[in-house]
């Protein structure tokens, strides 16, 4: 490495890591926000374009920032459309599901989203319940994590309350 | 950069966007379950693909693509059998080892995961826990974390959060 290589890859660097702060900023918490099971693979890959940049800077820098530019553009759009609307919505997001609910497992859908017992168990026991009669209901939620939600003393929780 | 390339980056990063938000979509909710340290990786490696194949498309579009397949198929596969039988779920899936019970640490388990006695203090200091006779038990998840049930009362019956736990210690 020349010295030469060594400064152009310092204002490459610094080039790109403005920009892309400036990008991200304009374009909004929610370009990295993880909502859905997508938007983590997205960020990984906003991750993935700007190390390619600086490691590859000599033919990919226009290129790179293109590709960054796109992507944050096309989360823009795809988020953009599923707040106003509920096709565009259902299309891009699937449905929370519950599989732990009123004591008992939900096998059937545990089977339809292969979910094991053993991963149910371990989100209880990290929201640190000692018990399963403390639980009223395990959701999968739609960016693939488990919430546990406890039971409510002063009322049943019925199915209808896990959904909105 | 002229305008052609400016355009063909563009319309193929759009086409690879919607391909592989439809490809994760079908492939359901459990595609991102980070639930072991295995997940994670996987899950990394998708992004990187995919990072991948926008800045190189000219050279590995395809493959990128096929690779992503792949890679979720593997997933797919590999949580379907698990999910159905056990024997897949033994053979695939780390069991979390329970290392602290009841005033008891299980040296040779600690030994074997390779987590010393501070770090299970450390764990139990993090959940605001000073004395670790509050404490039921402290367990070493599939995904690296140490959980630690608190003891809410004096008694240690019900801990049936555990019984994952026990067929293998």
């Amino acid at each position: 490495m020349t010295l030469e290589t060594f400064i152009r890859m310092i204002g490459v660097g610094f080039g790109s890591y403005i920009v892309i702060v400036l990008v991200l900023r304009l374009s909004g918490k929610r370009t990295l926000s993880k909502m859905n099971a997508f938007d983590f693979i997205v960020t990984v890959a906003l991750g993935s374009v700007l190390a390619n940049i600086i490691v590859n800077h000599e033919t990919l820098f226009w290129e790179g920032l293109v590709a960054f530019c796109l992507l944050v553009f096309l989360q823009y759009i795809s988020t953009w459309l599923s707040v106003r609307s509920s096709t565009v919505r259902s299309i891009l997001k699937s449905r929370p599901a519950l599989v732990y609910y009123s004591d008992e497992y939900d096998e059937k859908t545990m089977r339809k989203e292969r979910i094991t017992k053993i991963e149910i168990m371990q989100a209880i026991r990290k929201d640190g319940y000692v018990s399963l009669d403390e639980i009223a209901a395990v959701i999968l939620e739609t960016d693939g994590t488990l919430t546990v939600m406890e039971k409510s003393k002063e009322k049943h929780l019925e199915r209808e309350d896990f959904f909105y | 950069m002229d305008v052609s390339t400016f355009v063909r980056i563009t319309v193929v990063s759009f086409l690879c966007y919607v391909a592989i938000l439809f490809v994760l979509r079908l492939s359901g909710k459990r595609t991102l379950v980070k639930m072991s340290a295995f997940d994670f990786i996987v899950t990394v490696s998708l992004g990187t693909v995919f990072g991948n194949i926008l800045i190189n498309q000219d050279e590995i579009l395809w493959e990128g693509l096929y690779i992503f397949c792949l890679l979720l198929i593997f997933q797919y596969l590999s949580s379907f059998l698990s999910s159905r039988y056990t024997l897949f779920s033994r053979l695939l899936k780390a069991h979390p080892t329970l290392l602290f019970y009841d005033g008891t640490y299980y040296e040779h388990k600690m030994v074997k995961e390779r987590i010393p006695k501070s770090e299970v203090l450390q764990a139990i200091r993090e959940q605001g826990i000073g004395r670790t006779e509050e404490v039921a038990a402290v367990i070493l998840e599939t995904d690296g974390k140490l959980s630690v049930l608190p003891k809410k009362t004096n008694e240690m019956k019900n801990l049936n959060t555990l019984t994952d736990l026990e067929e293998n210690q």
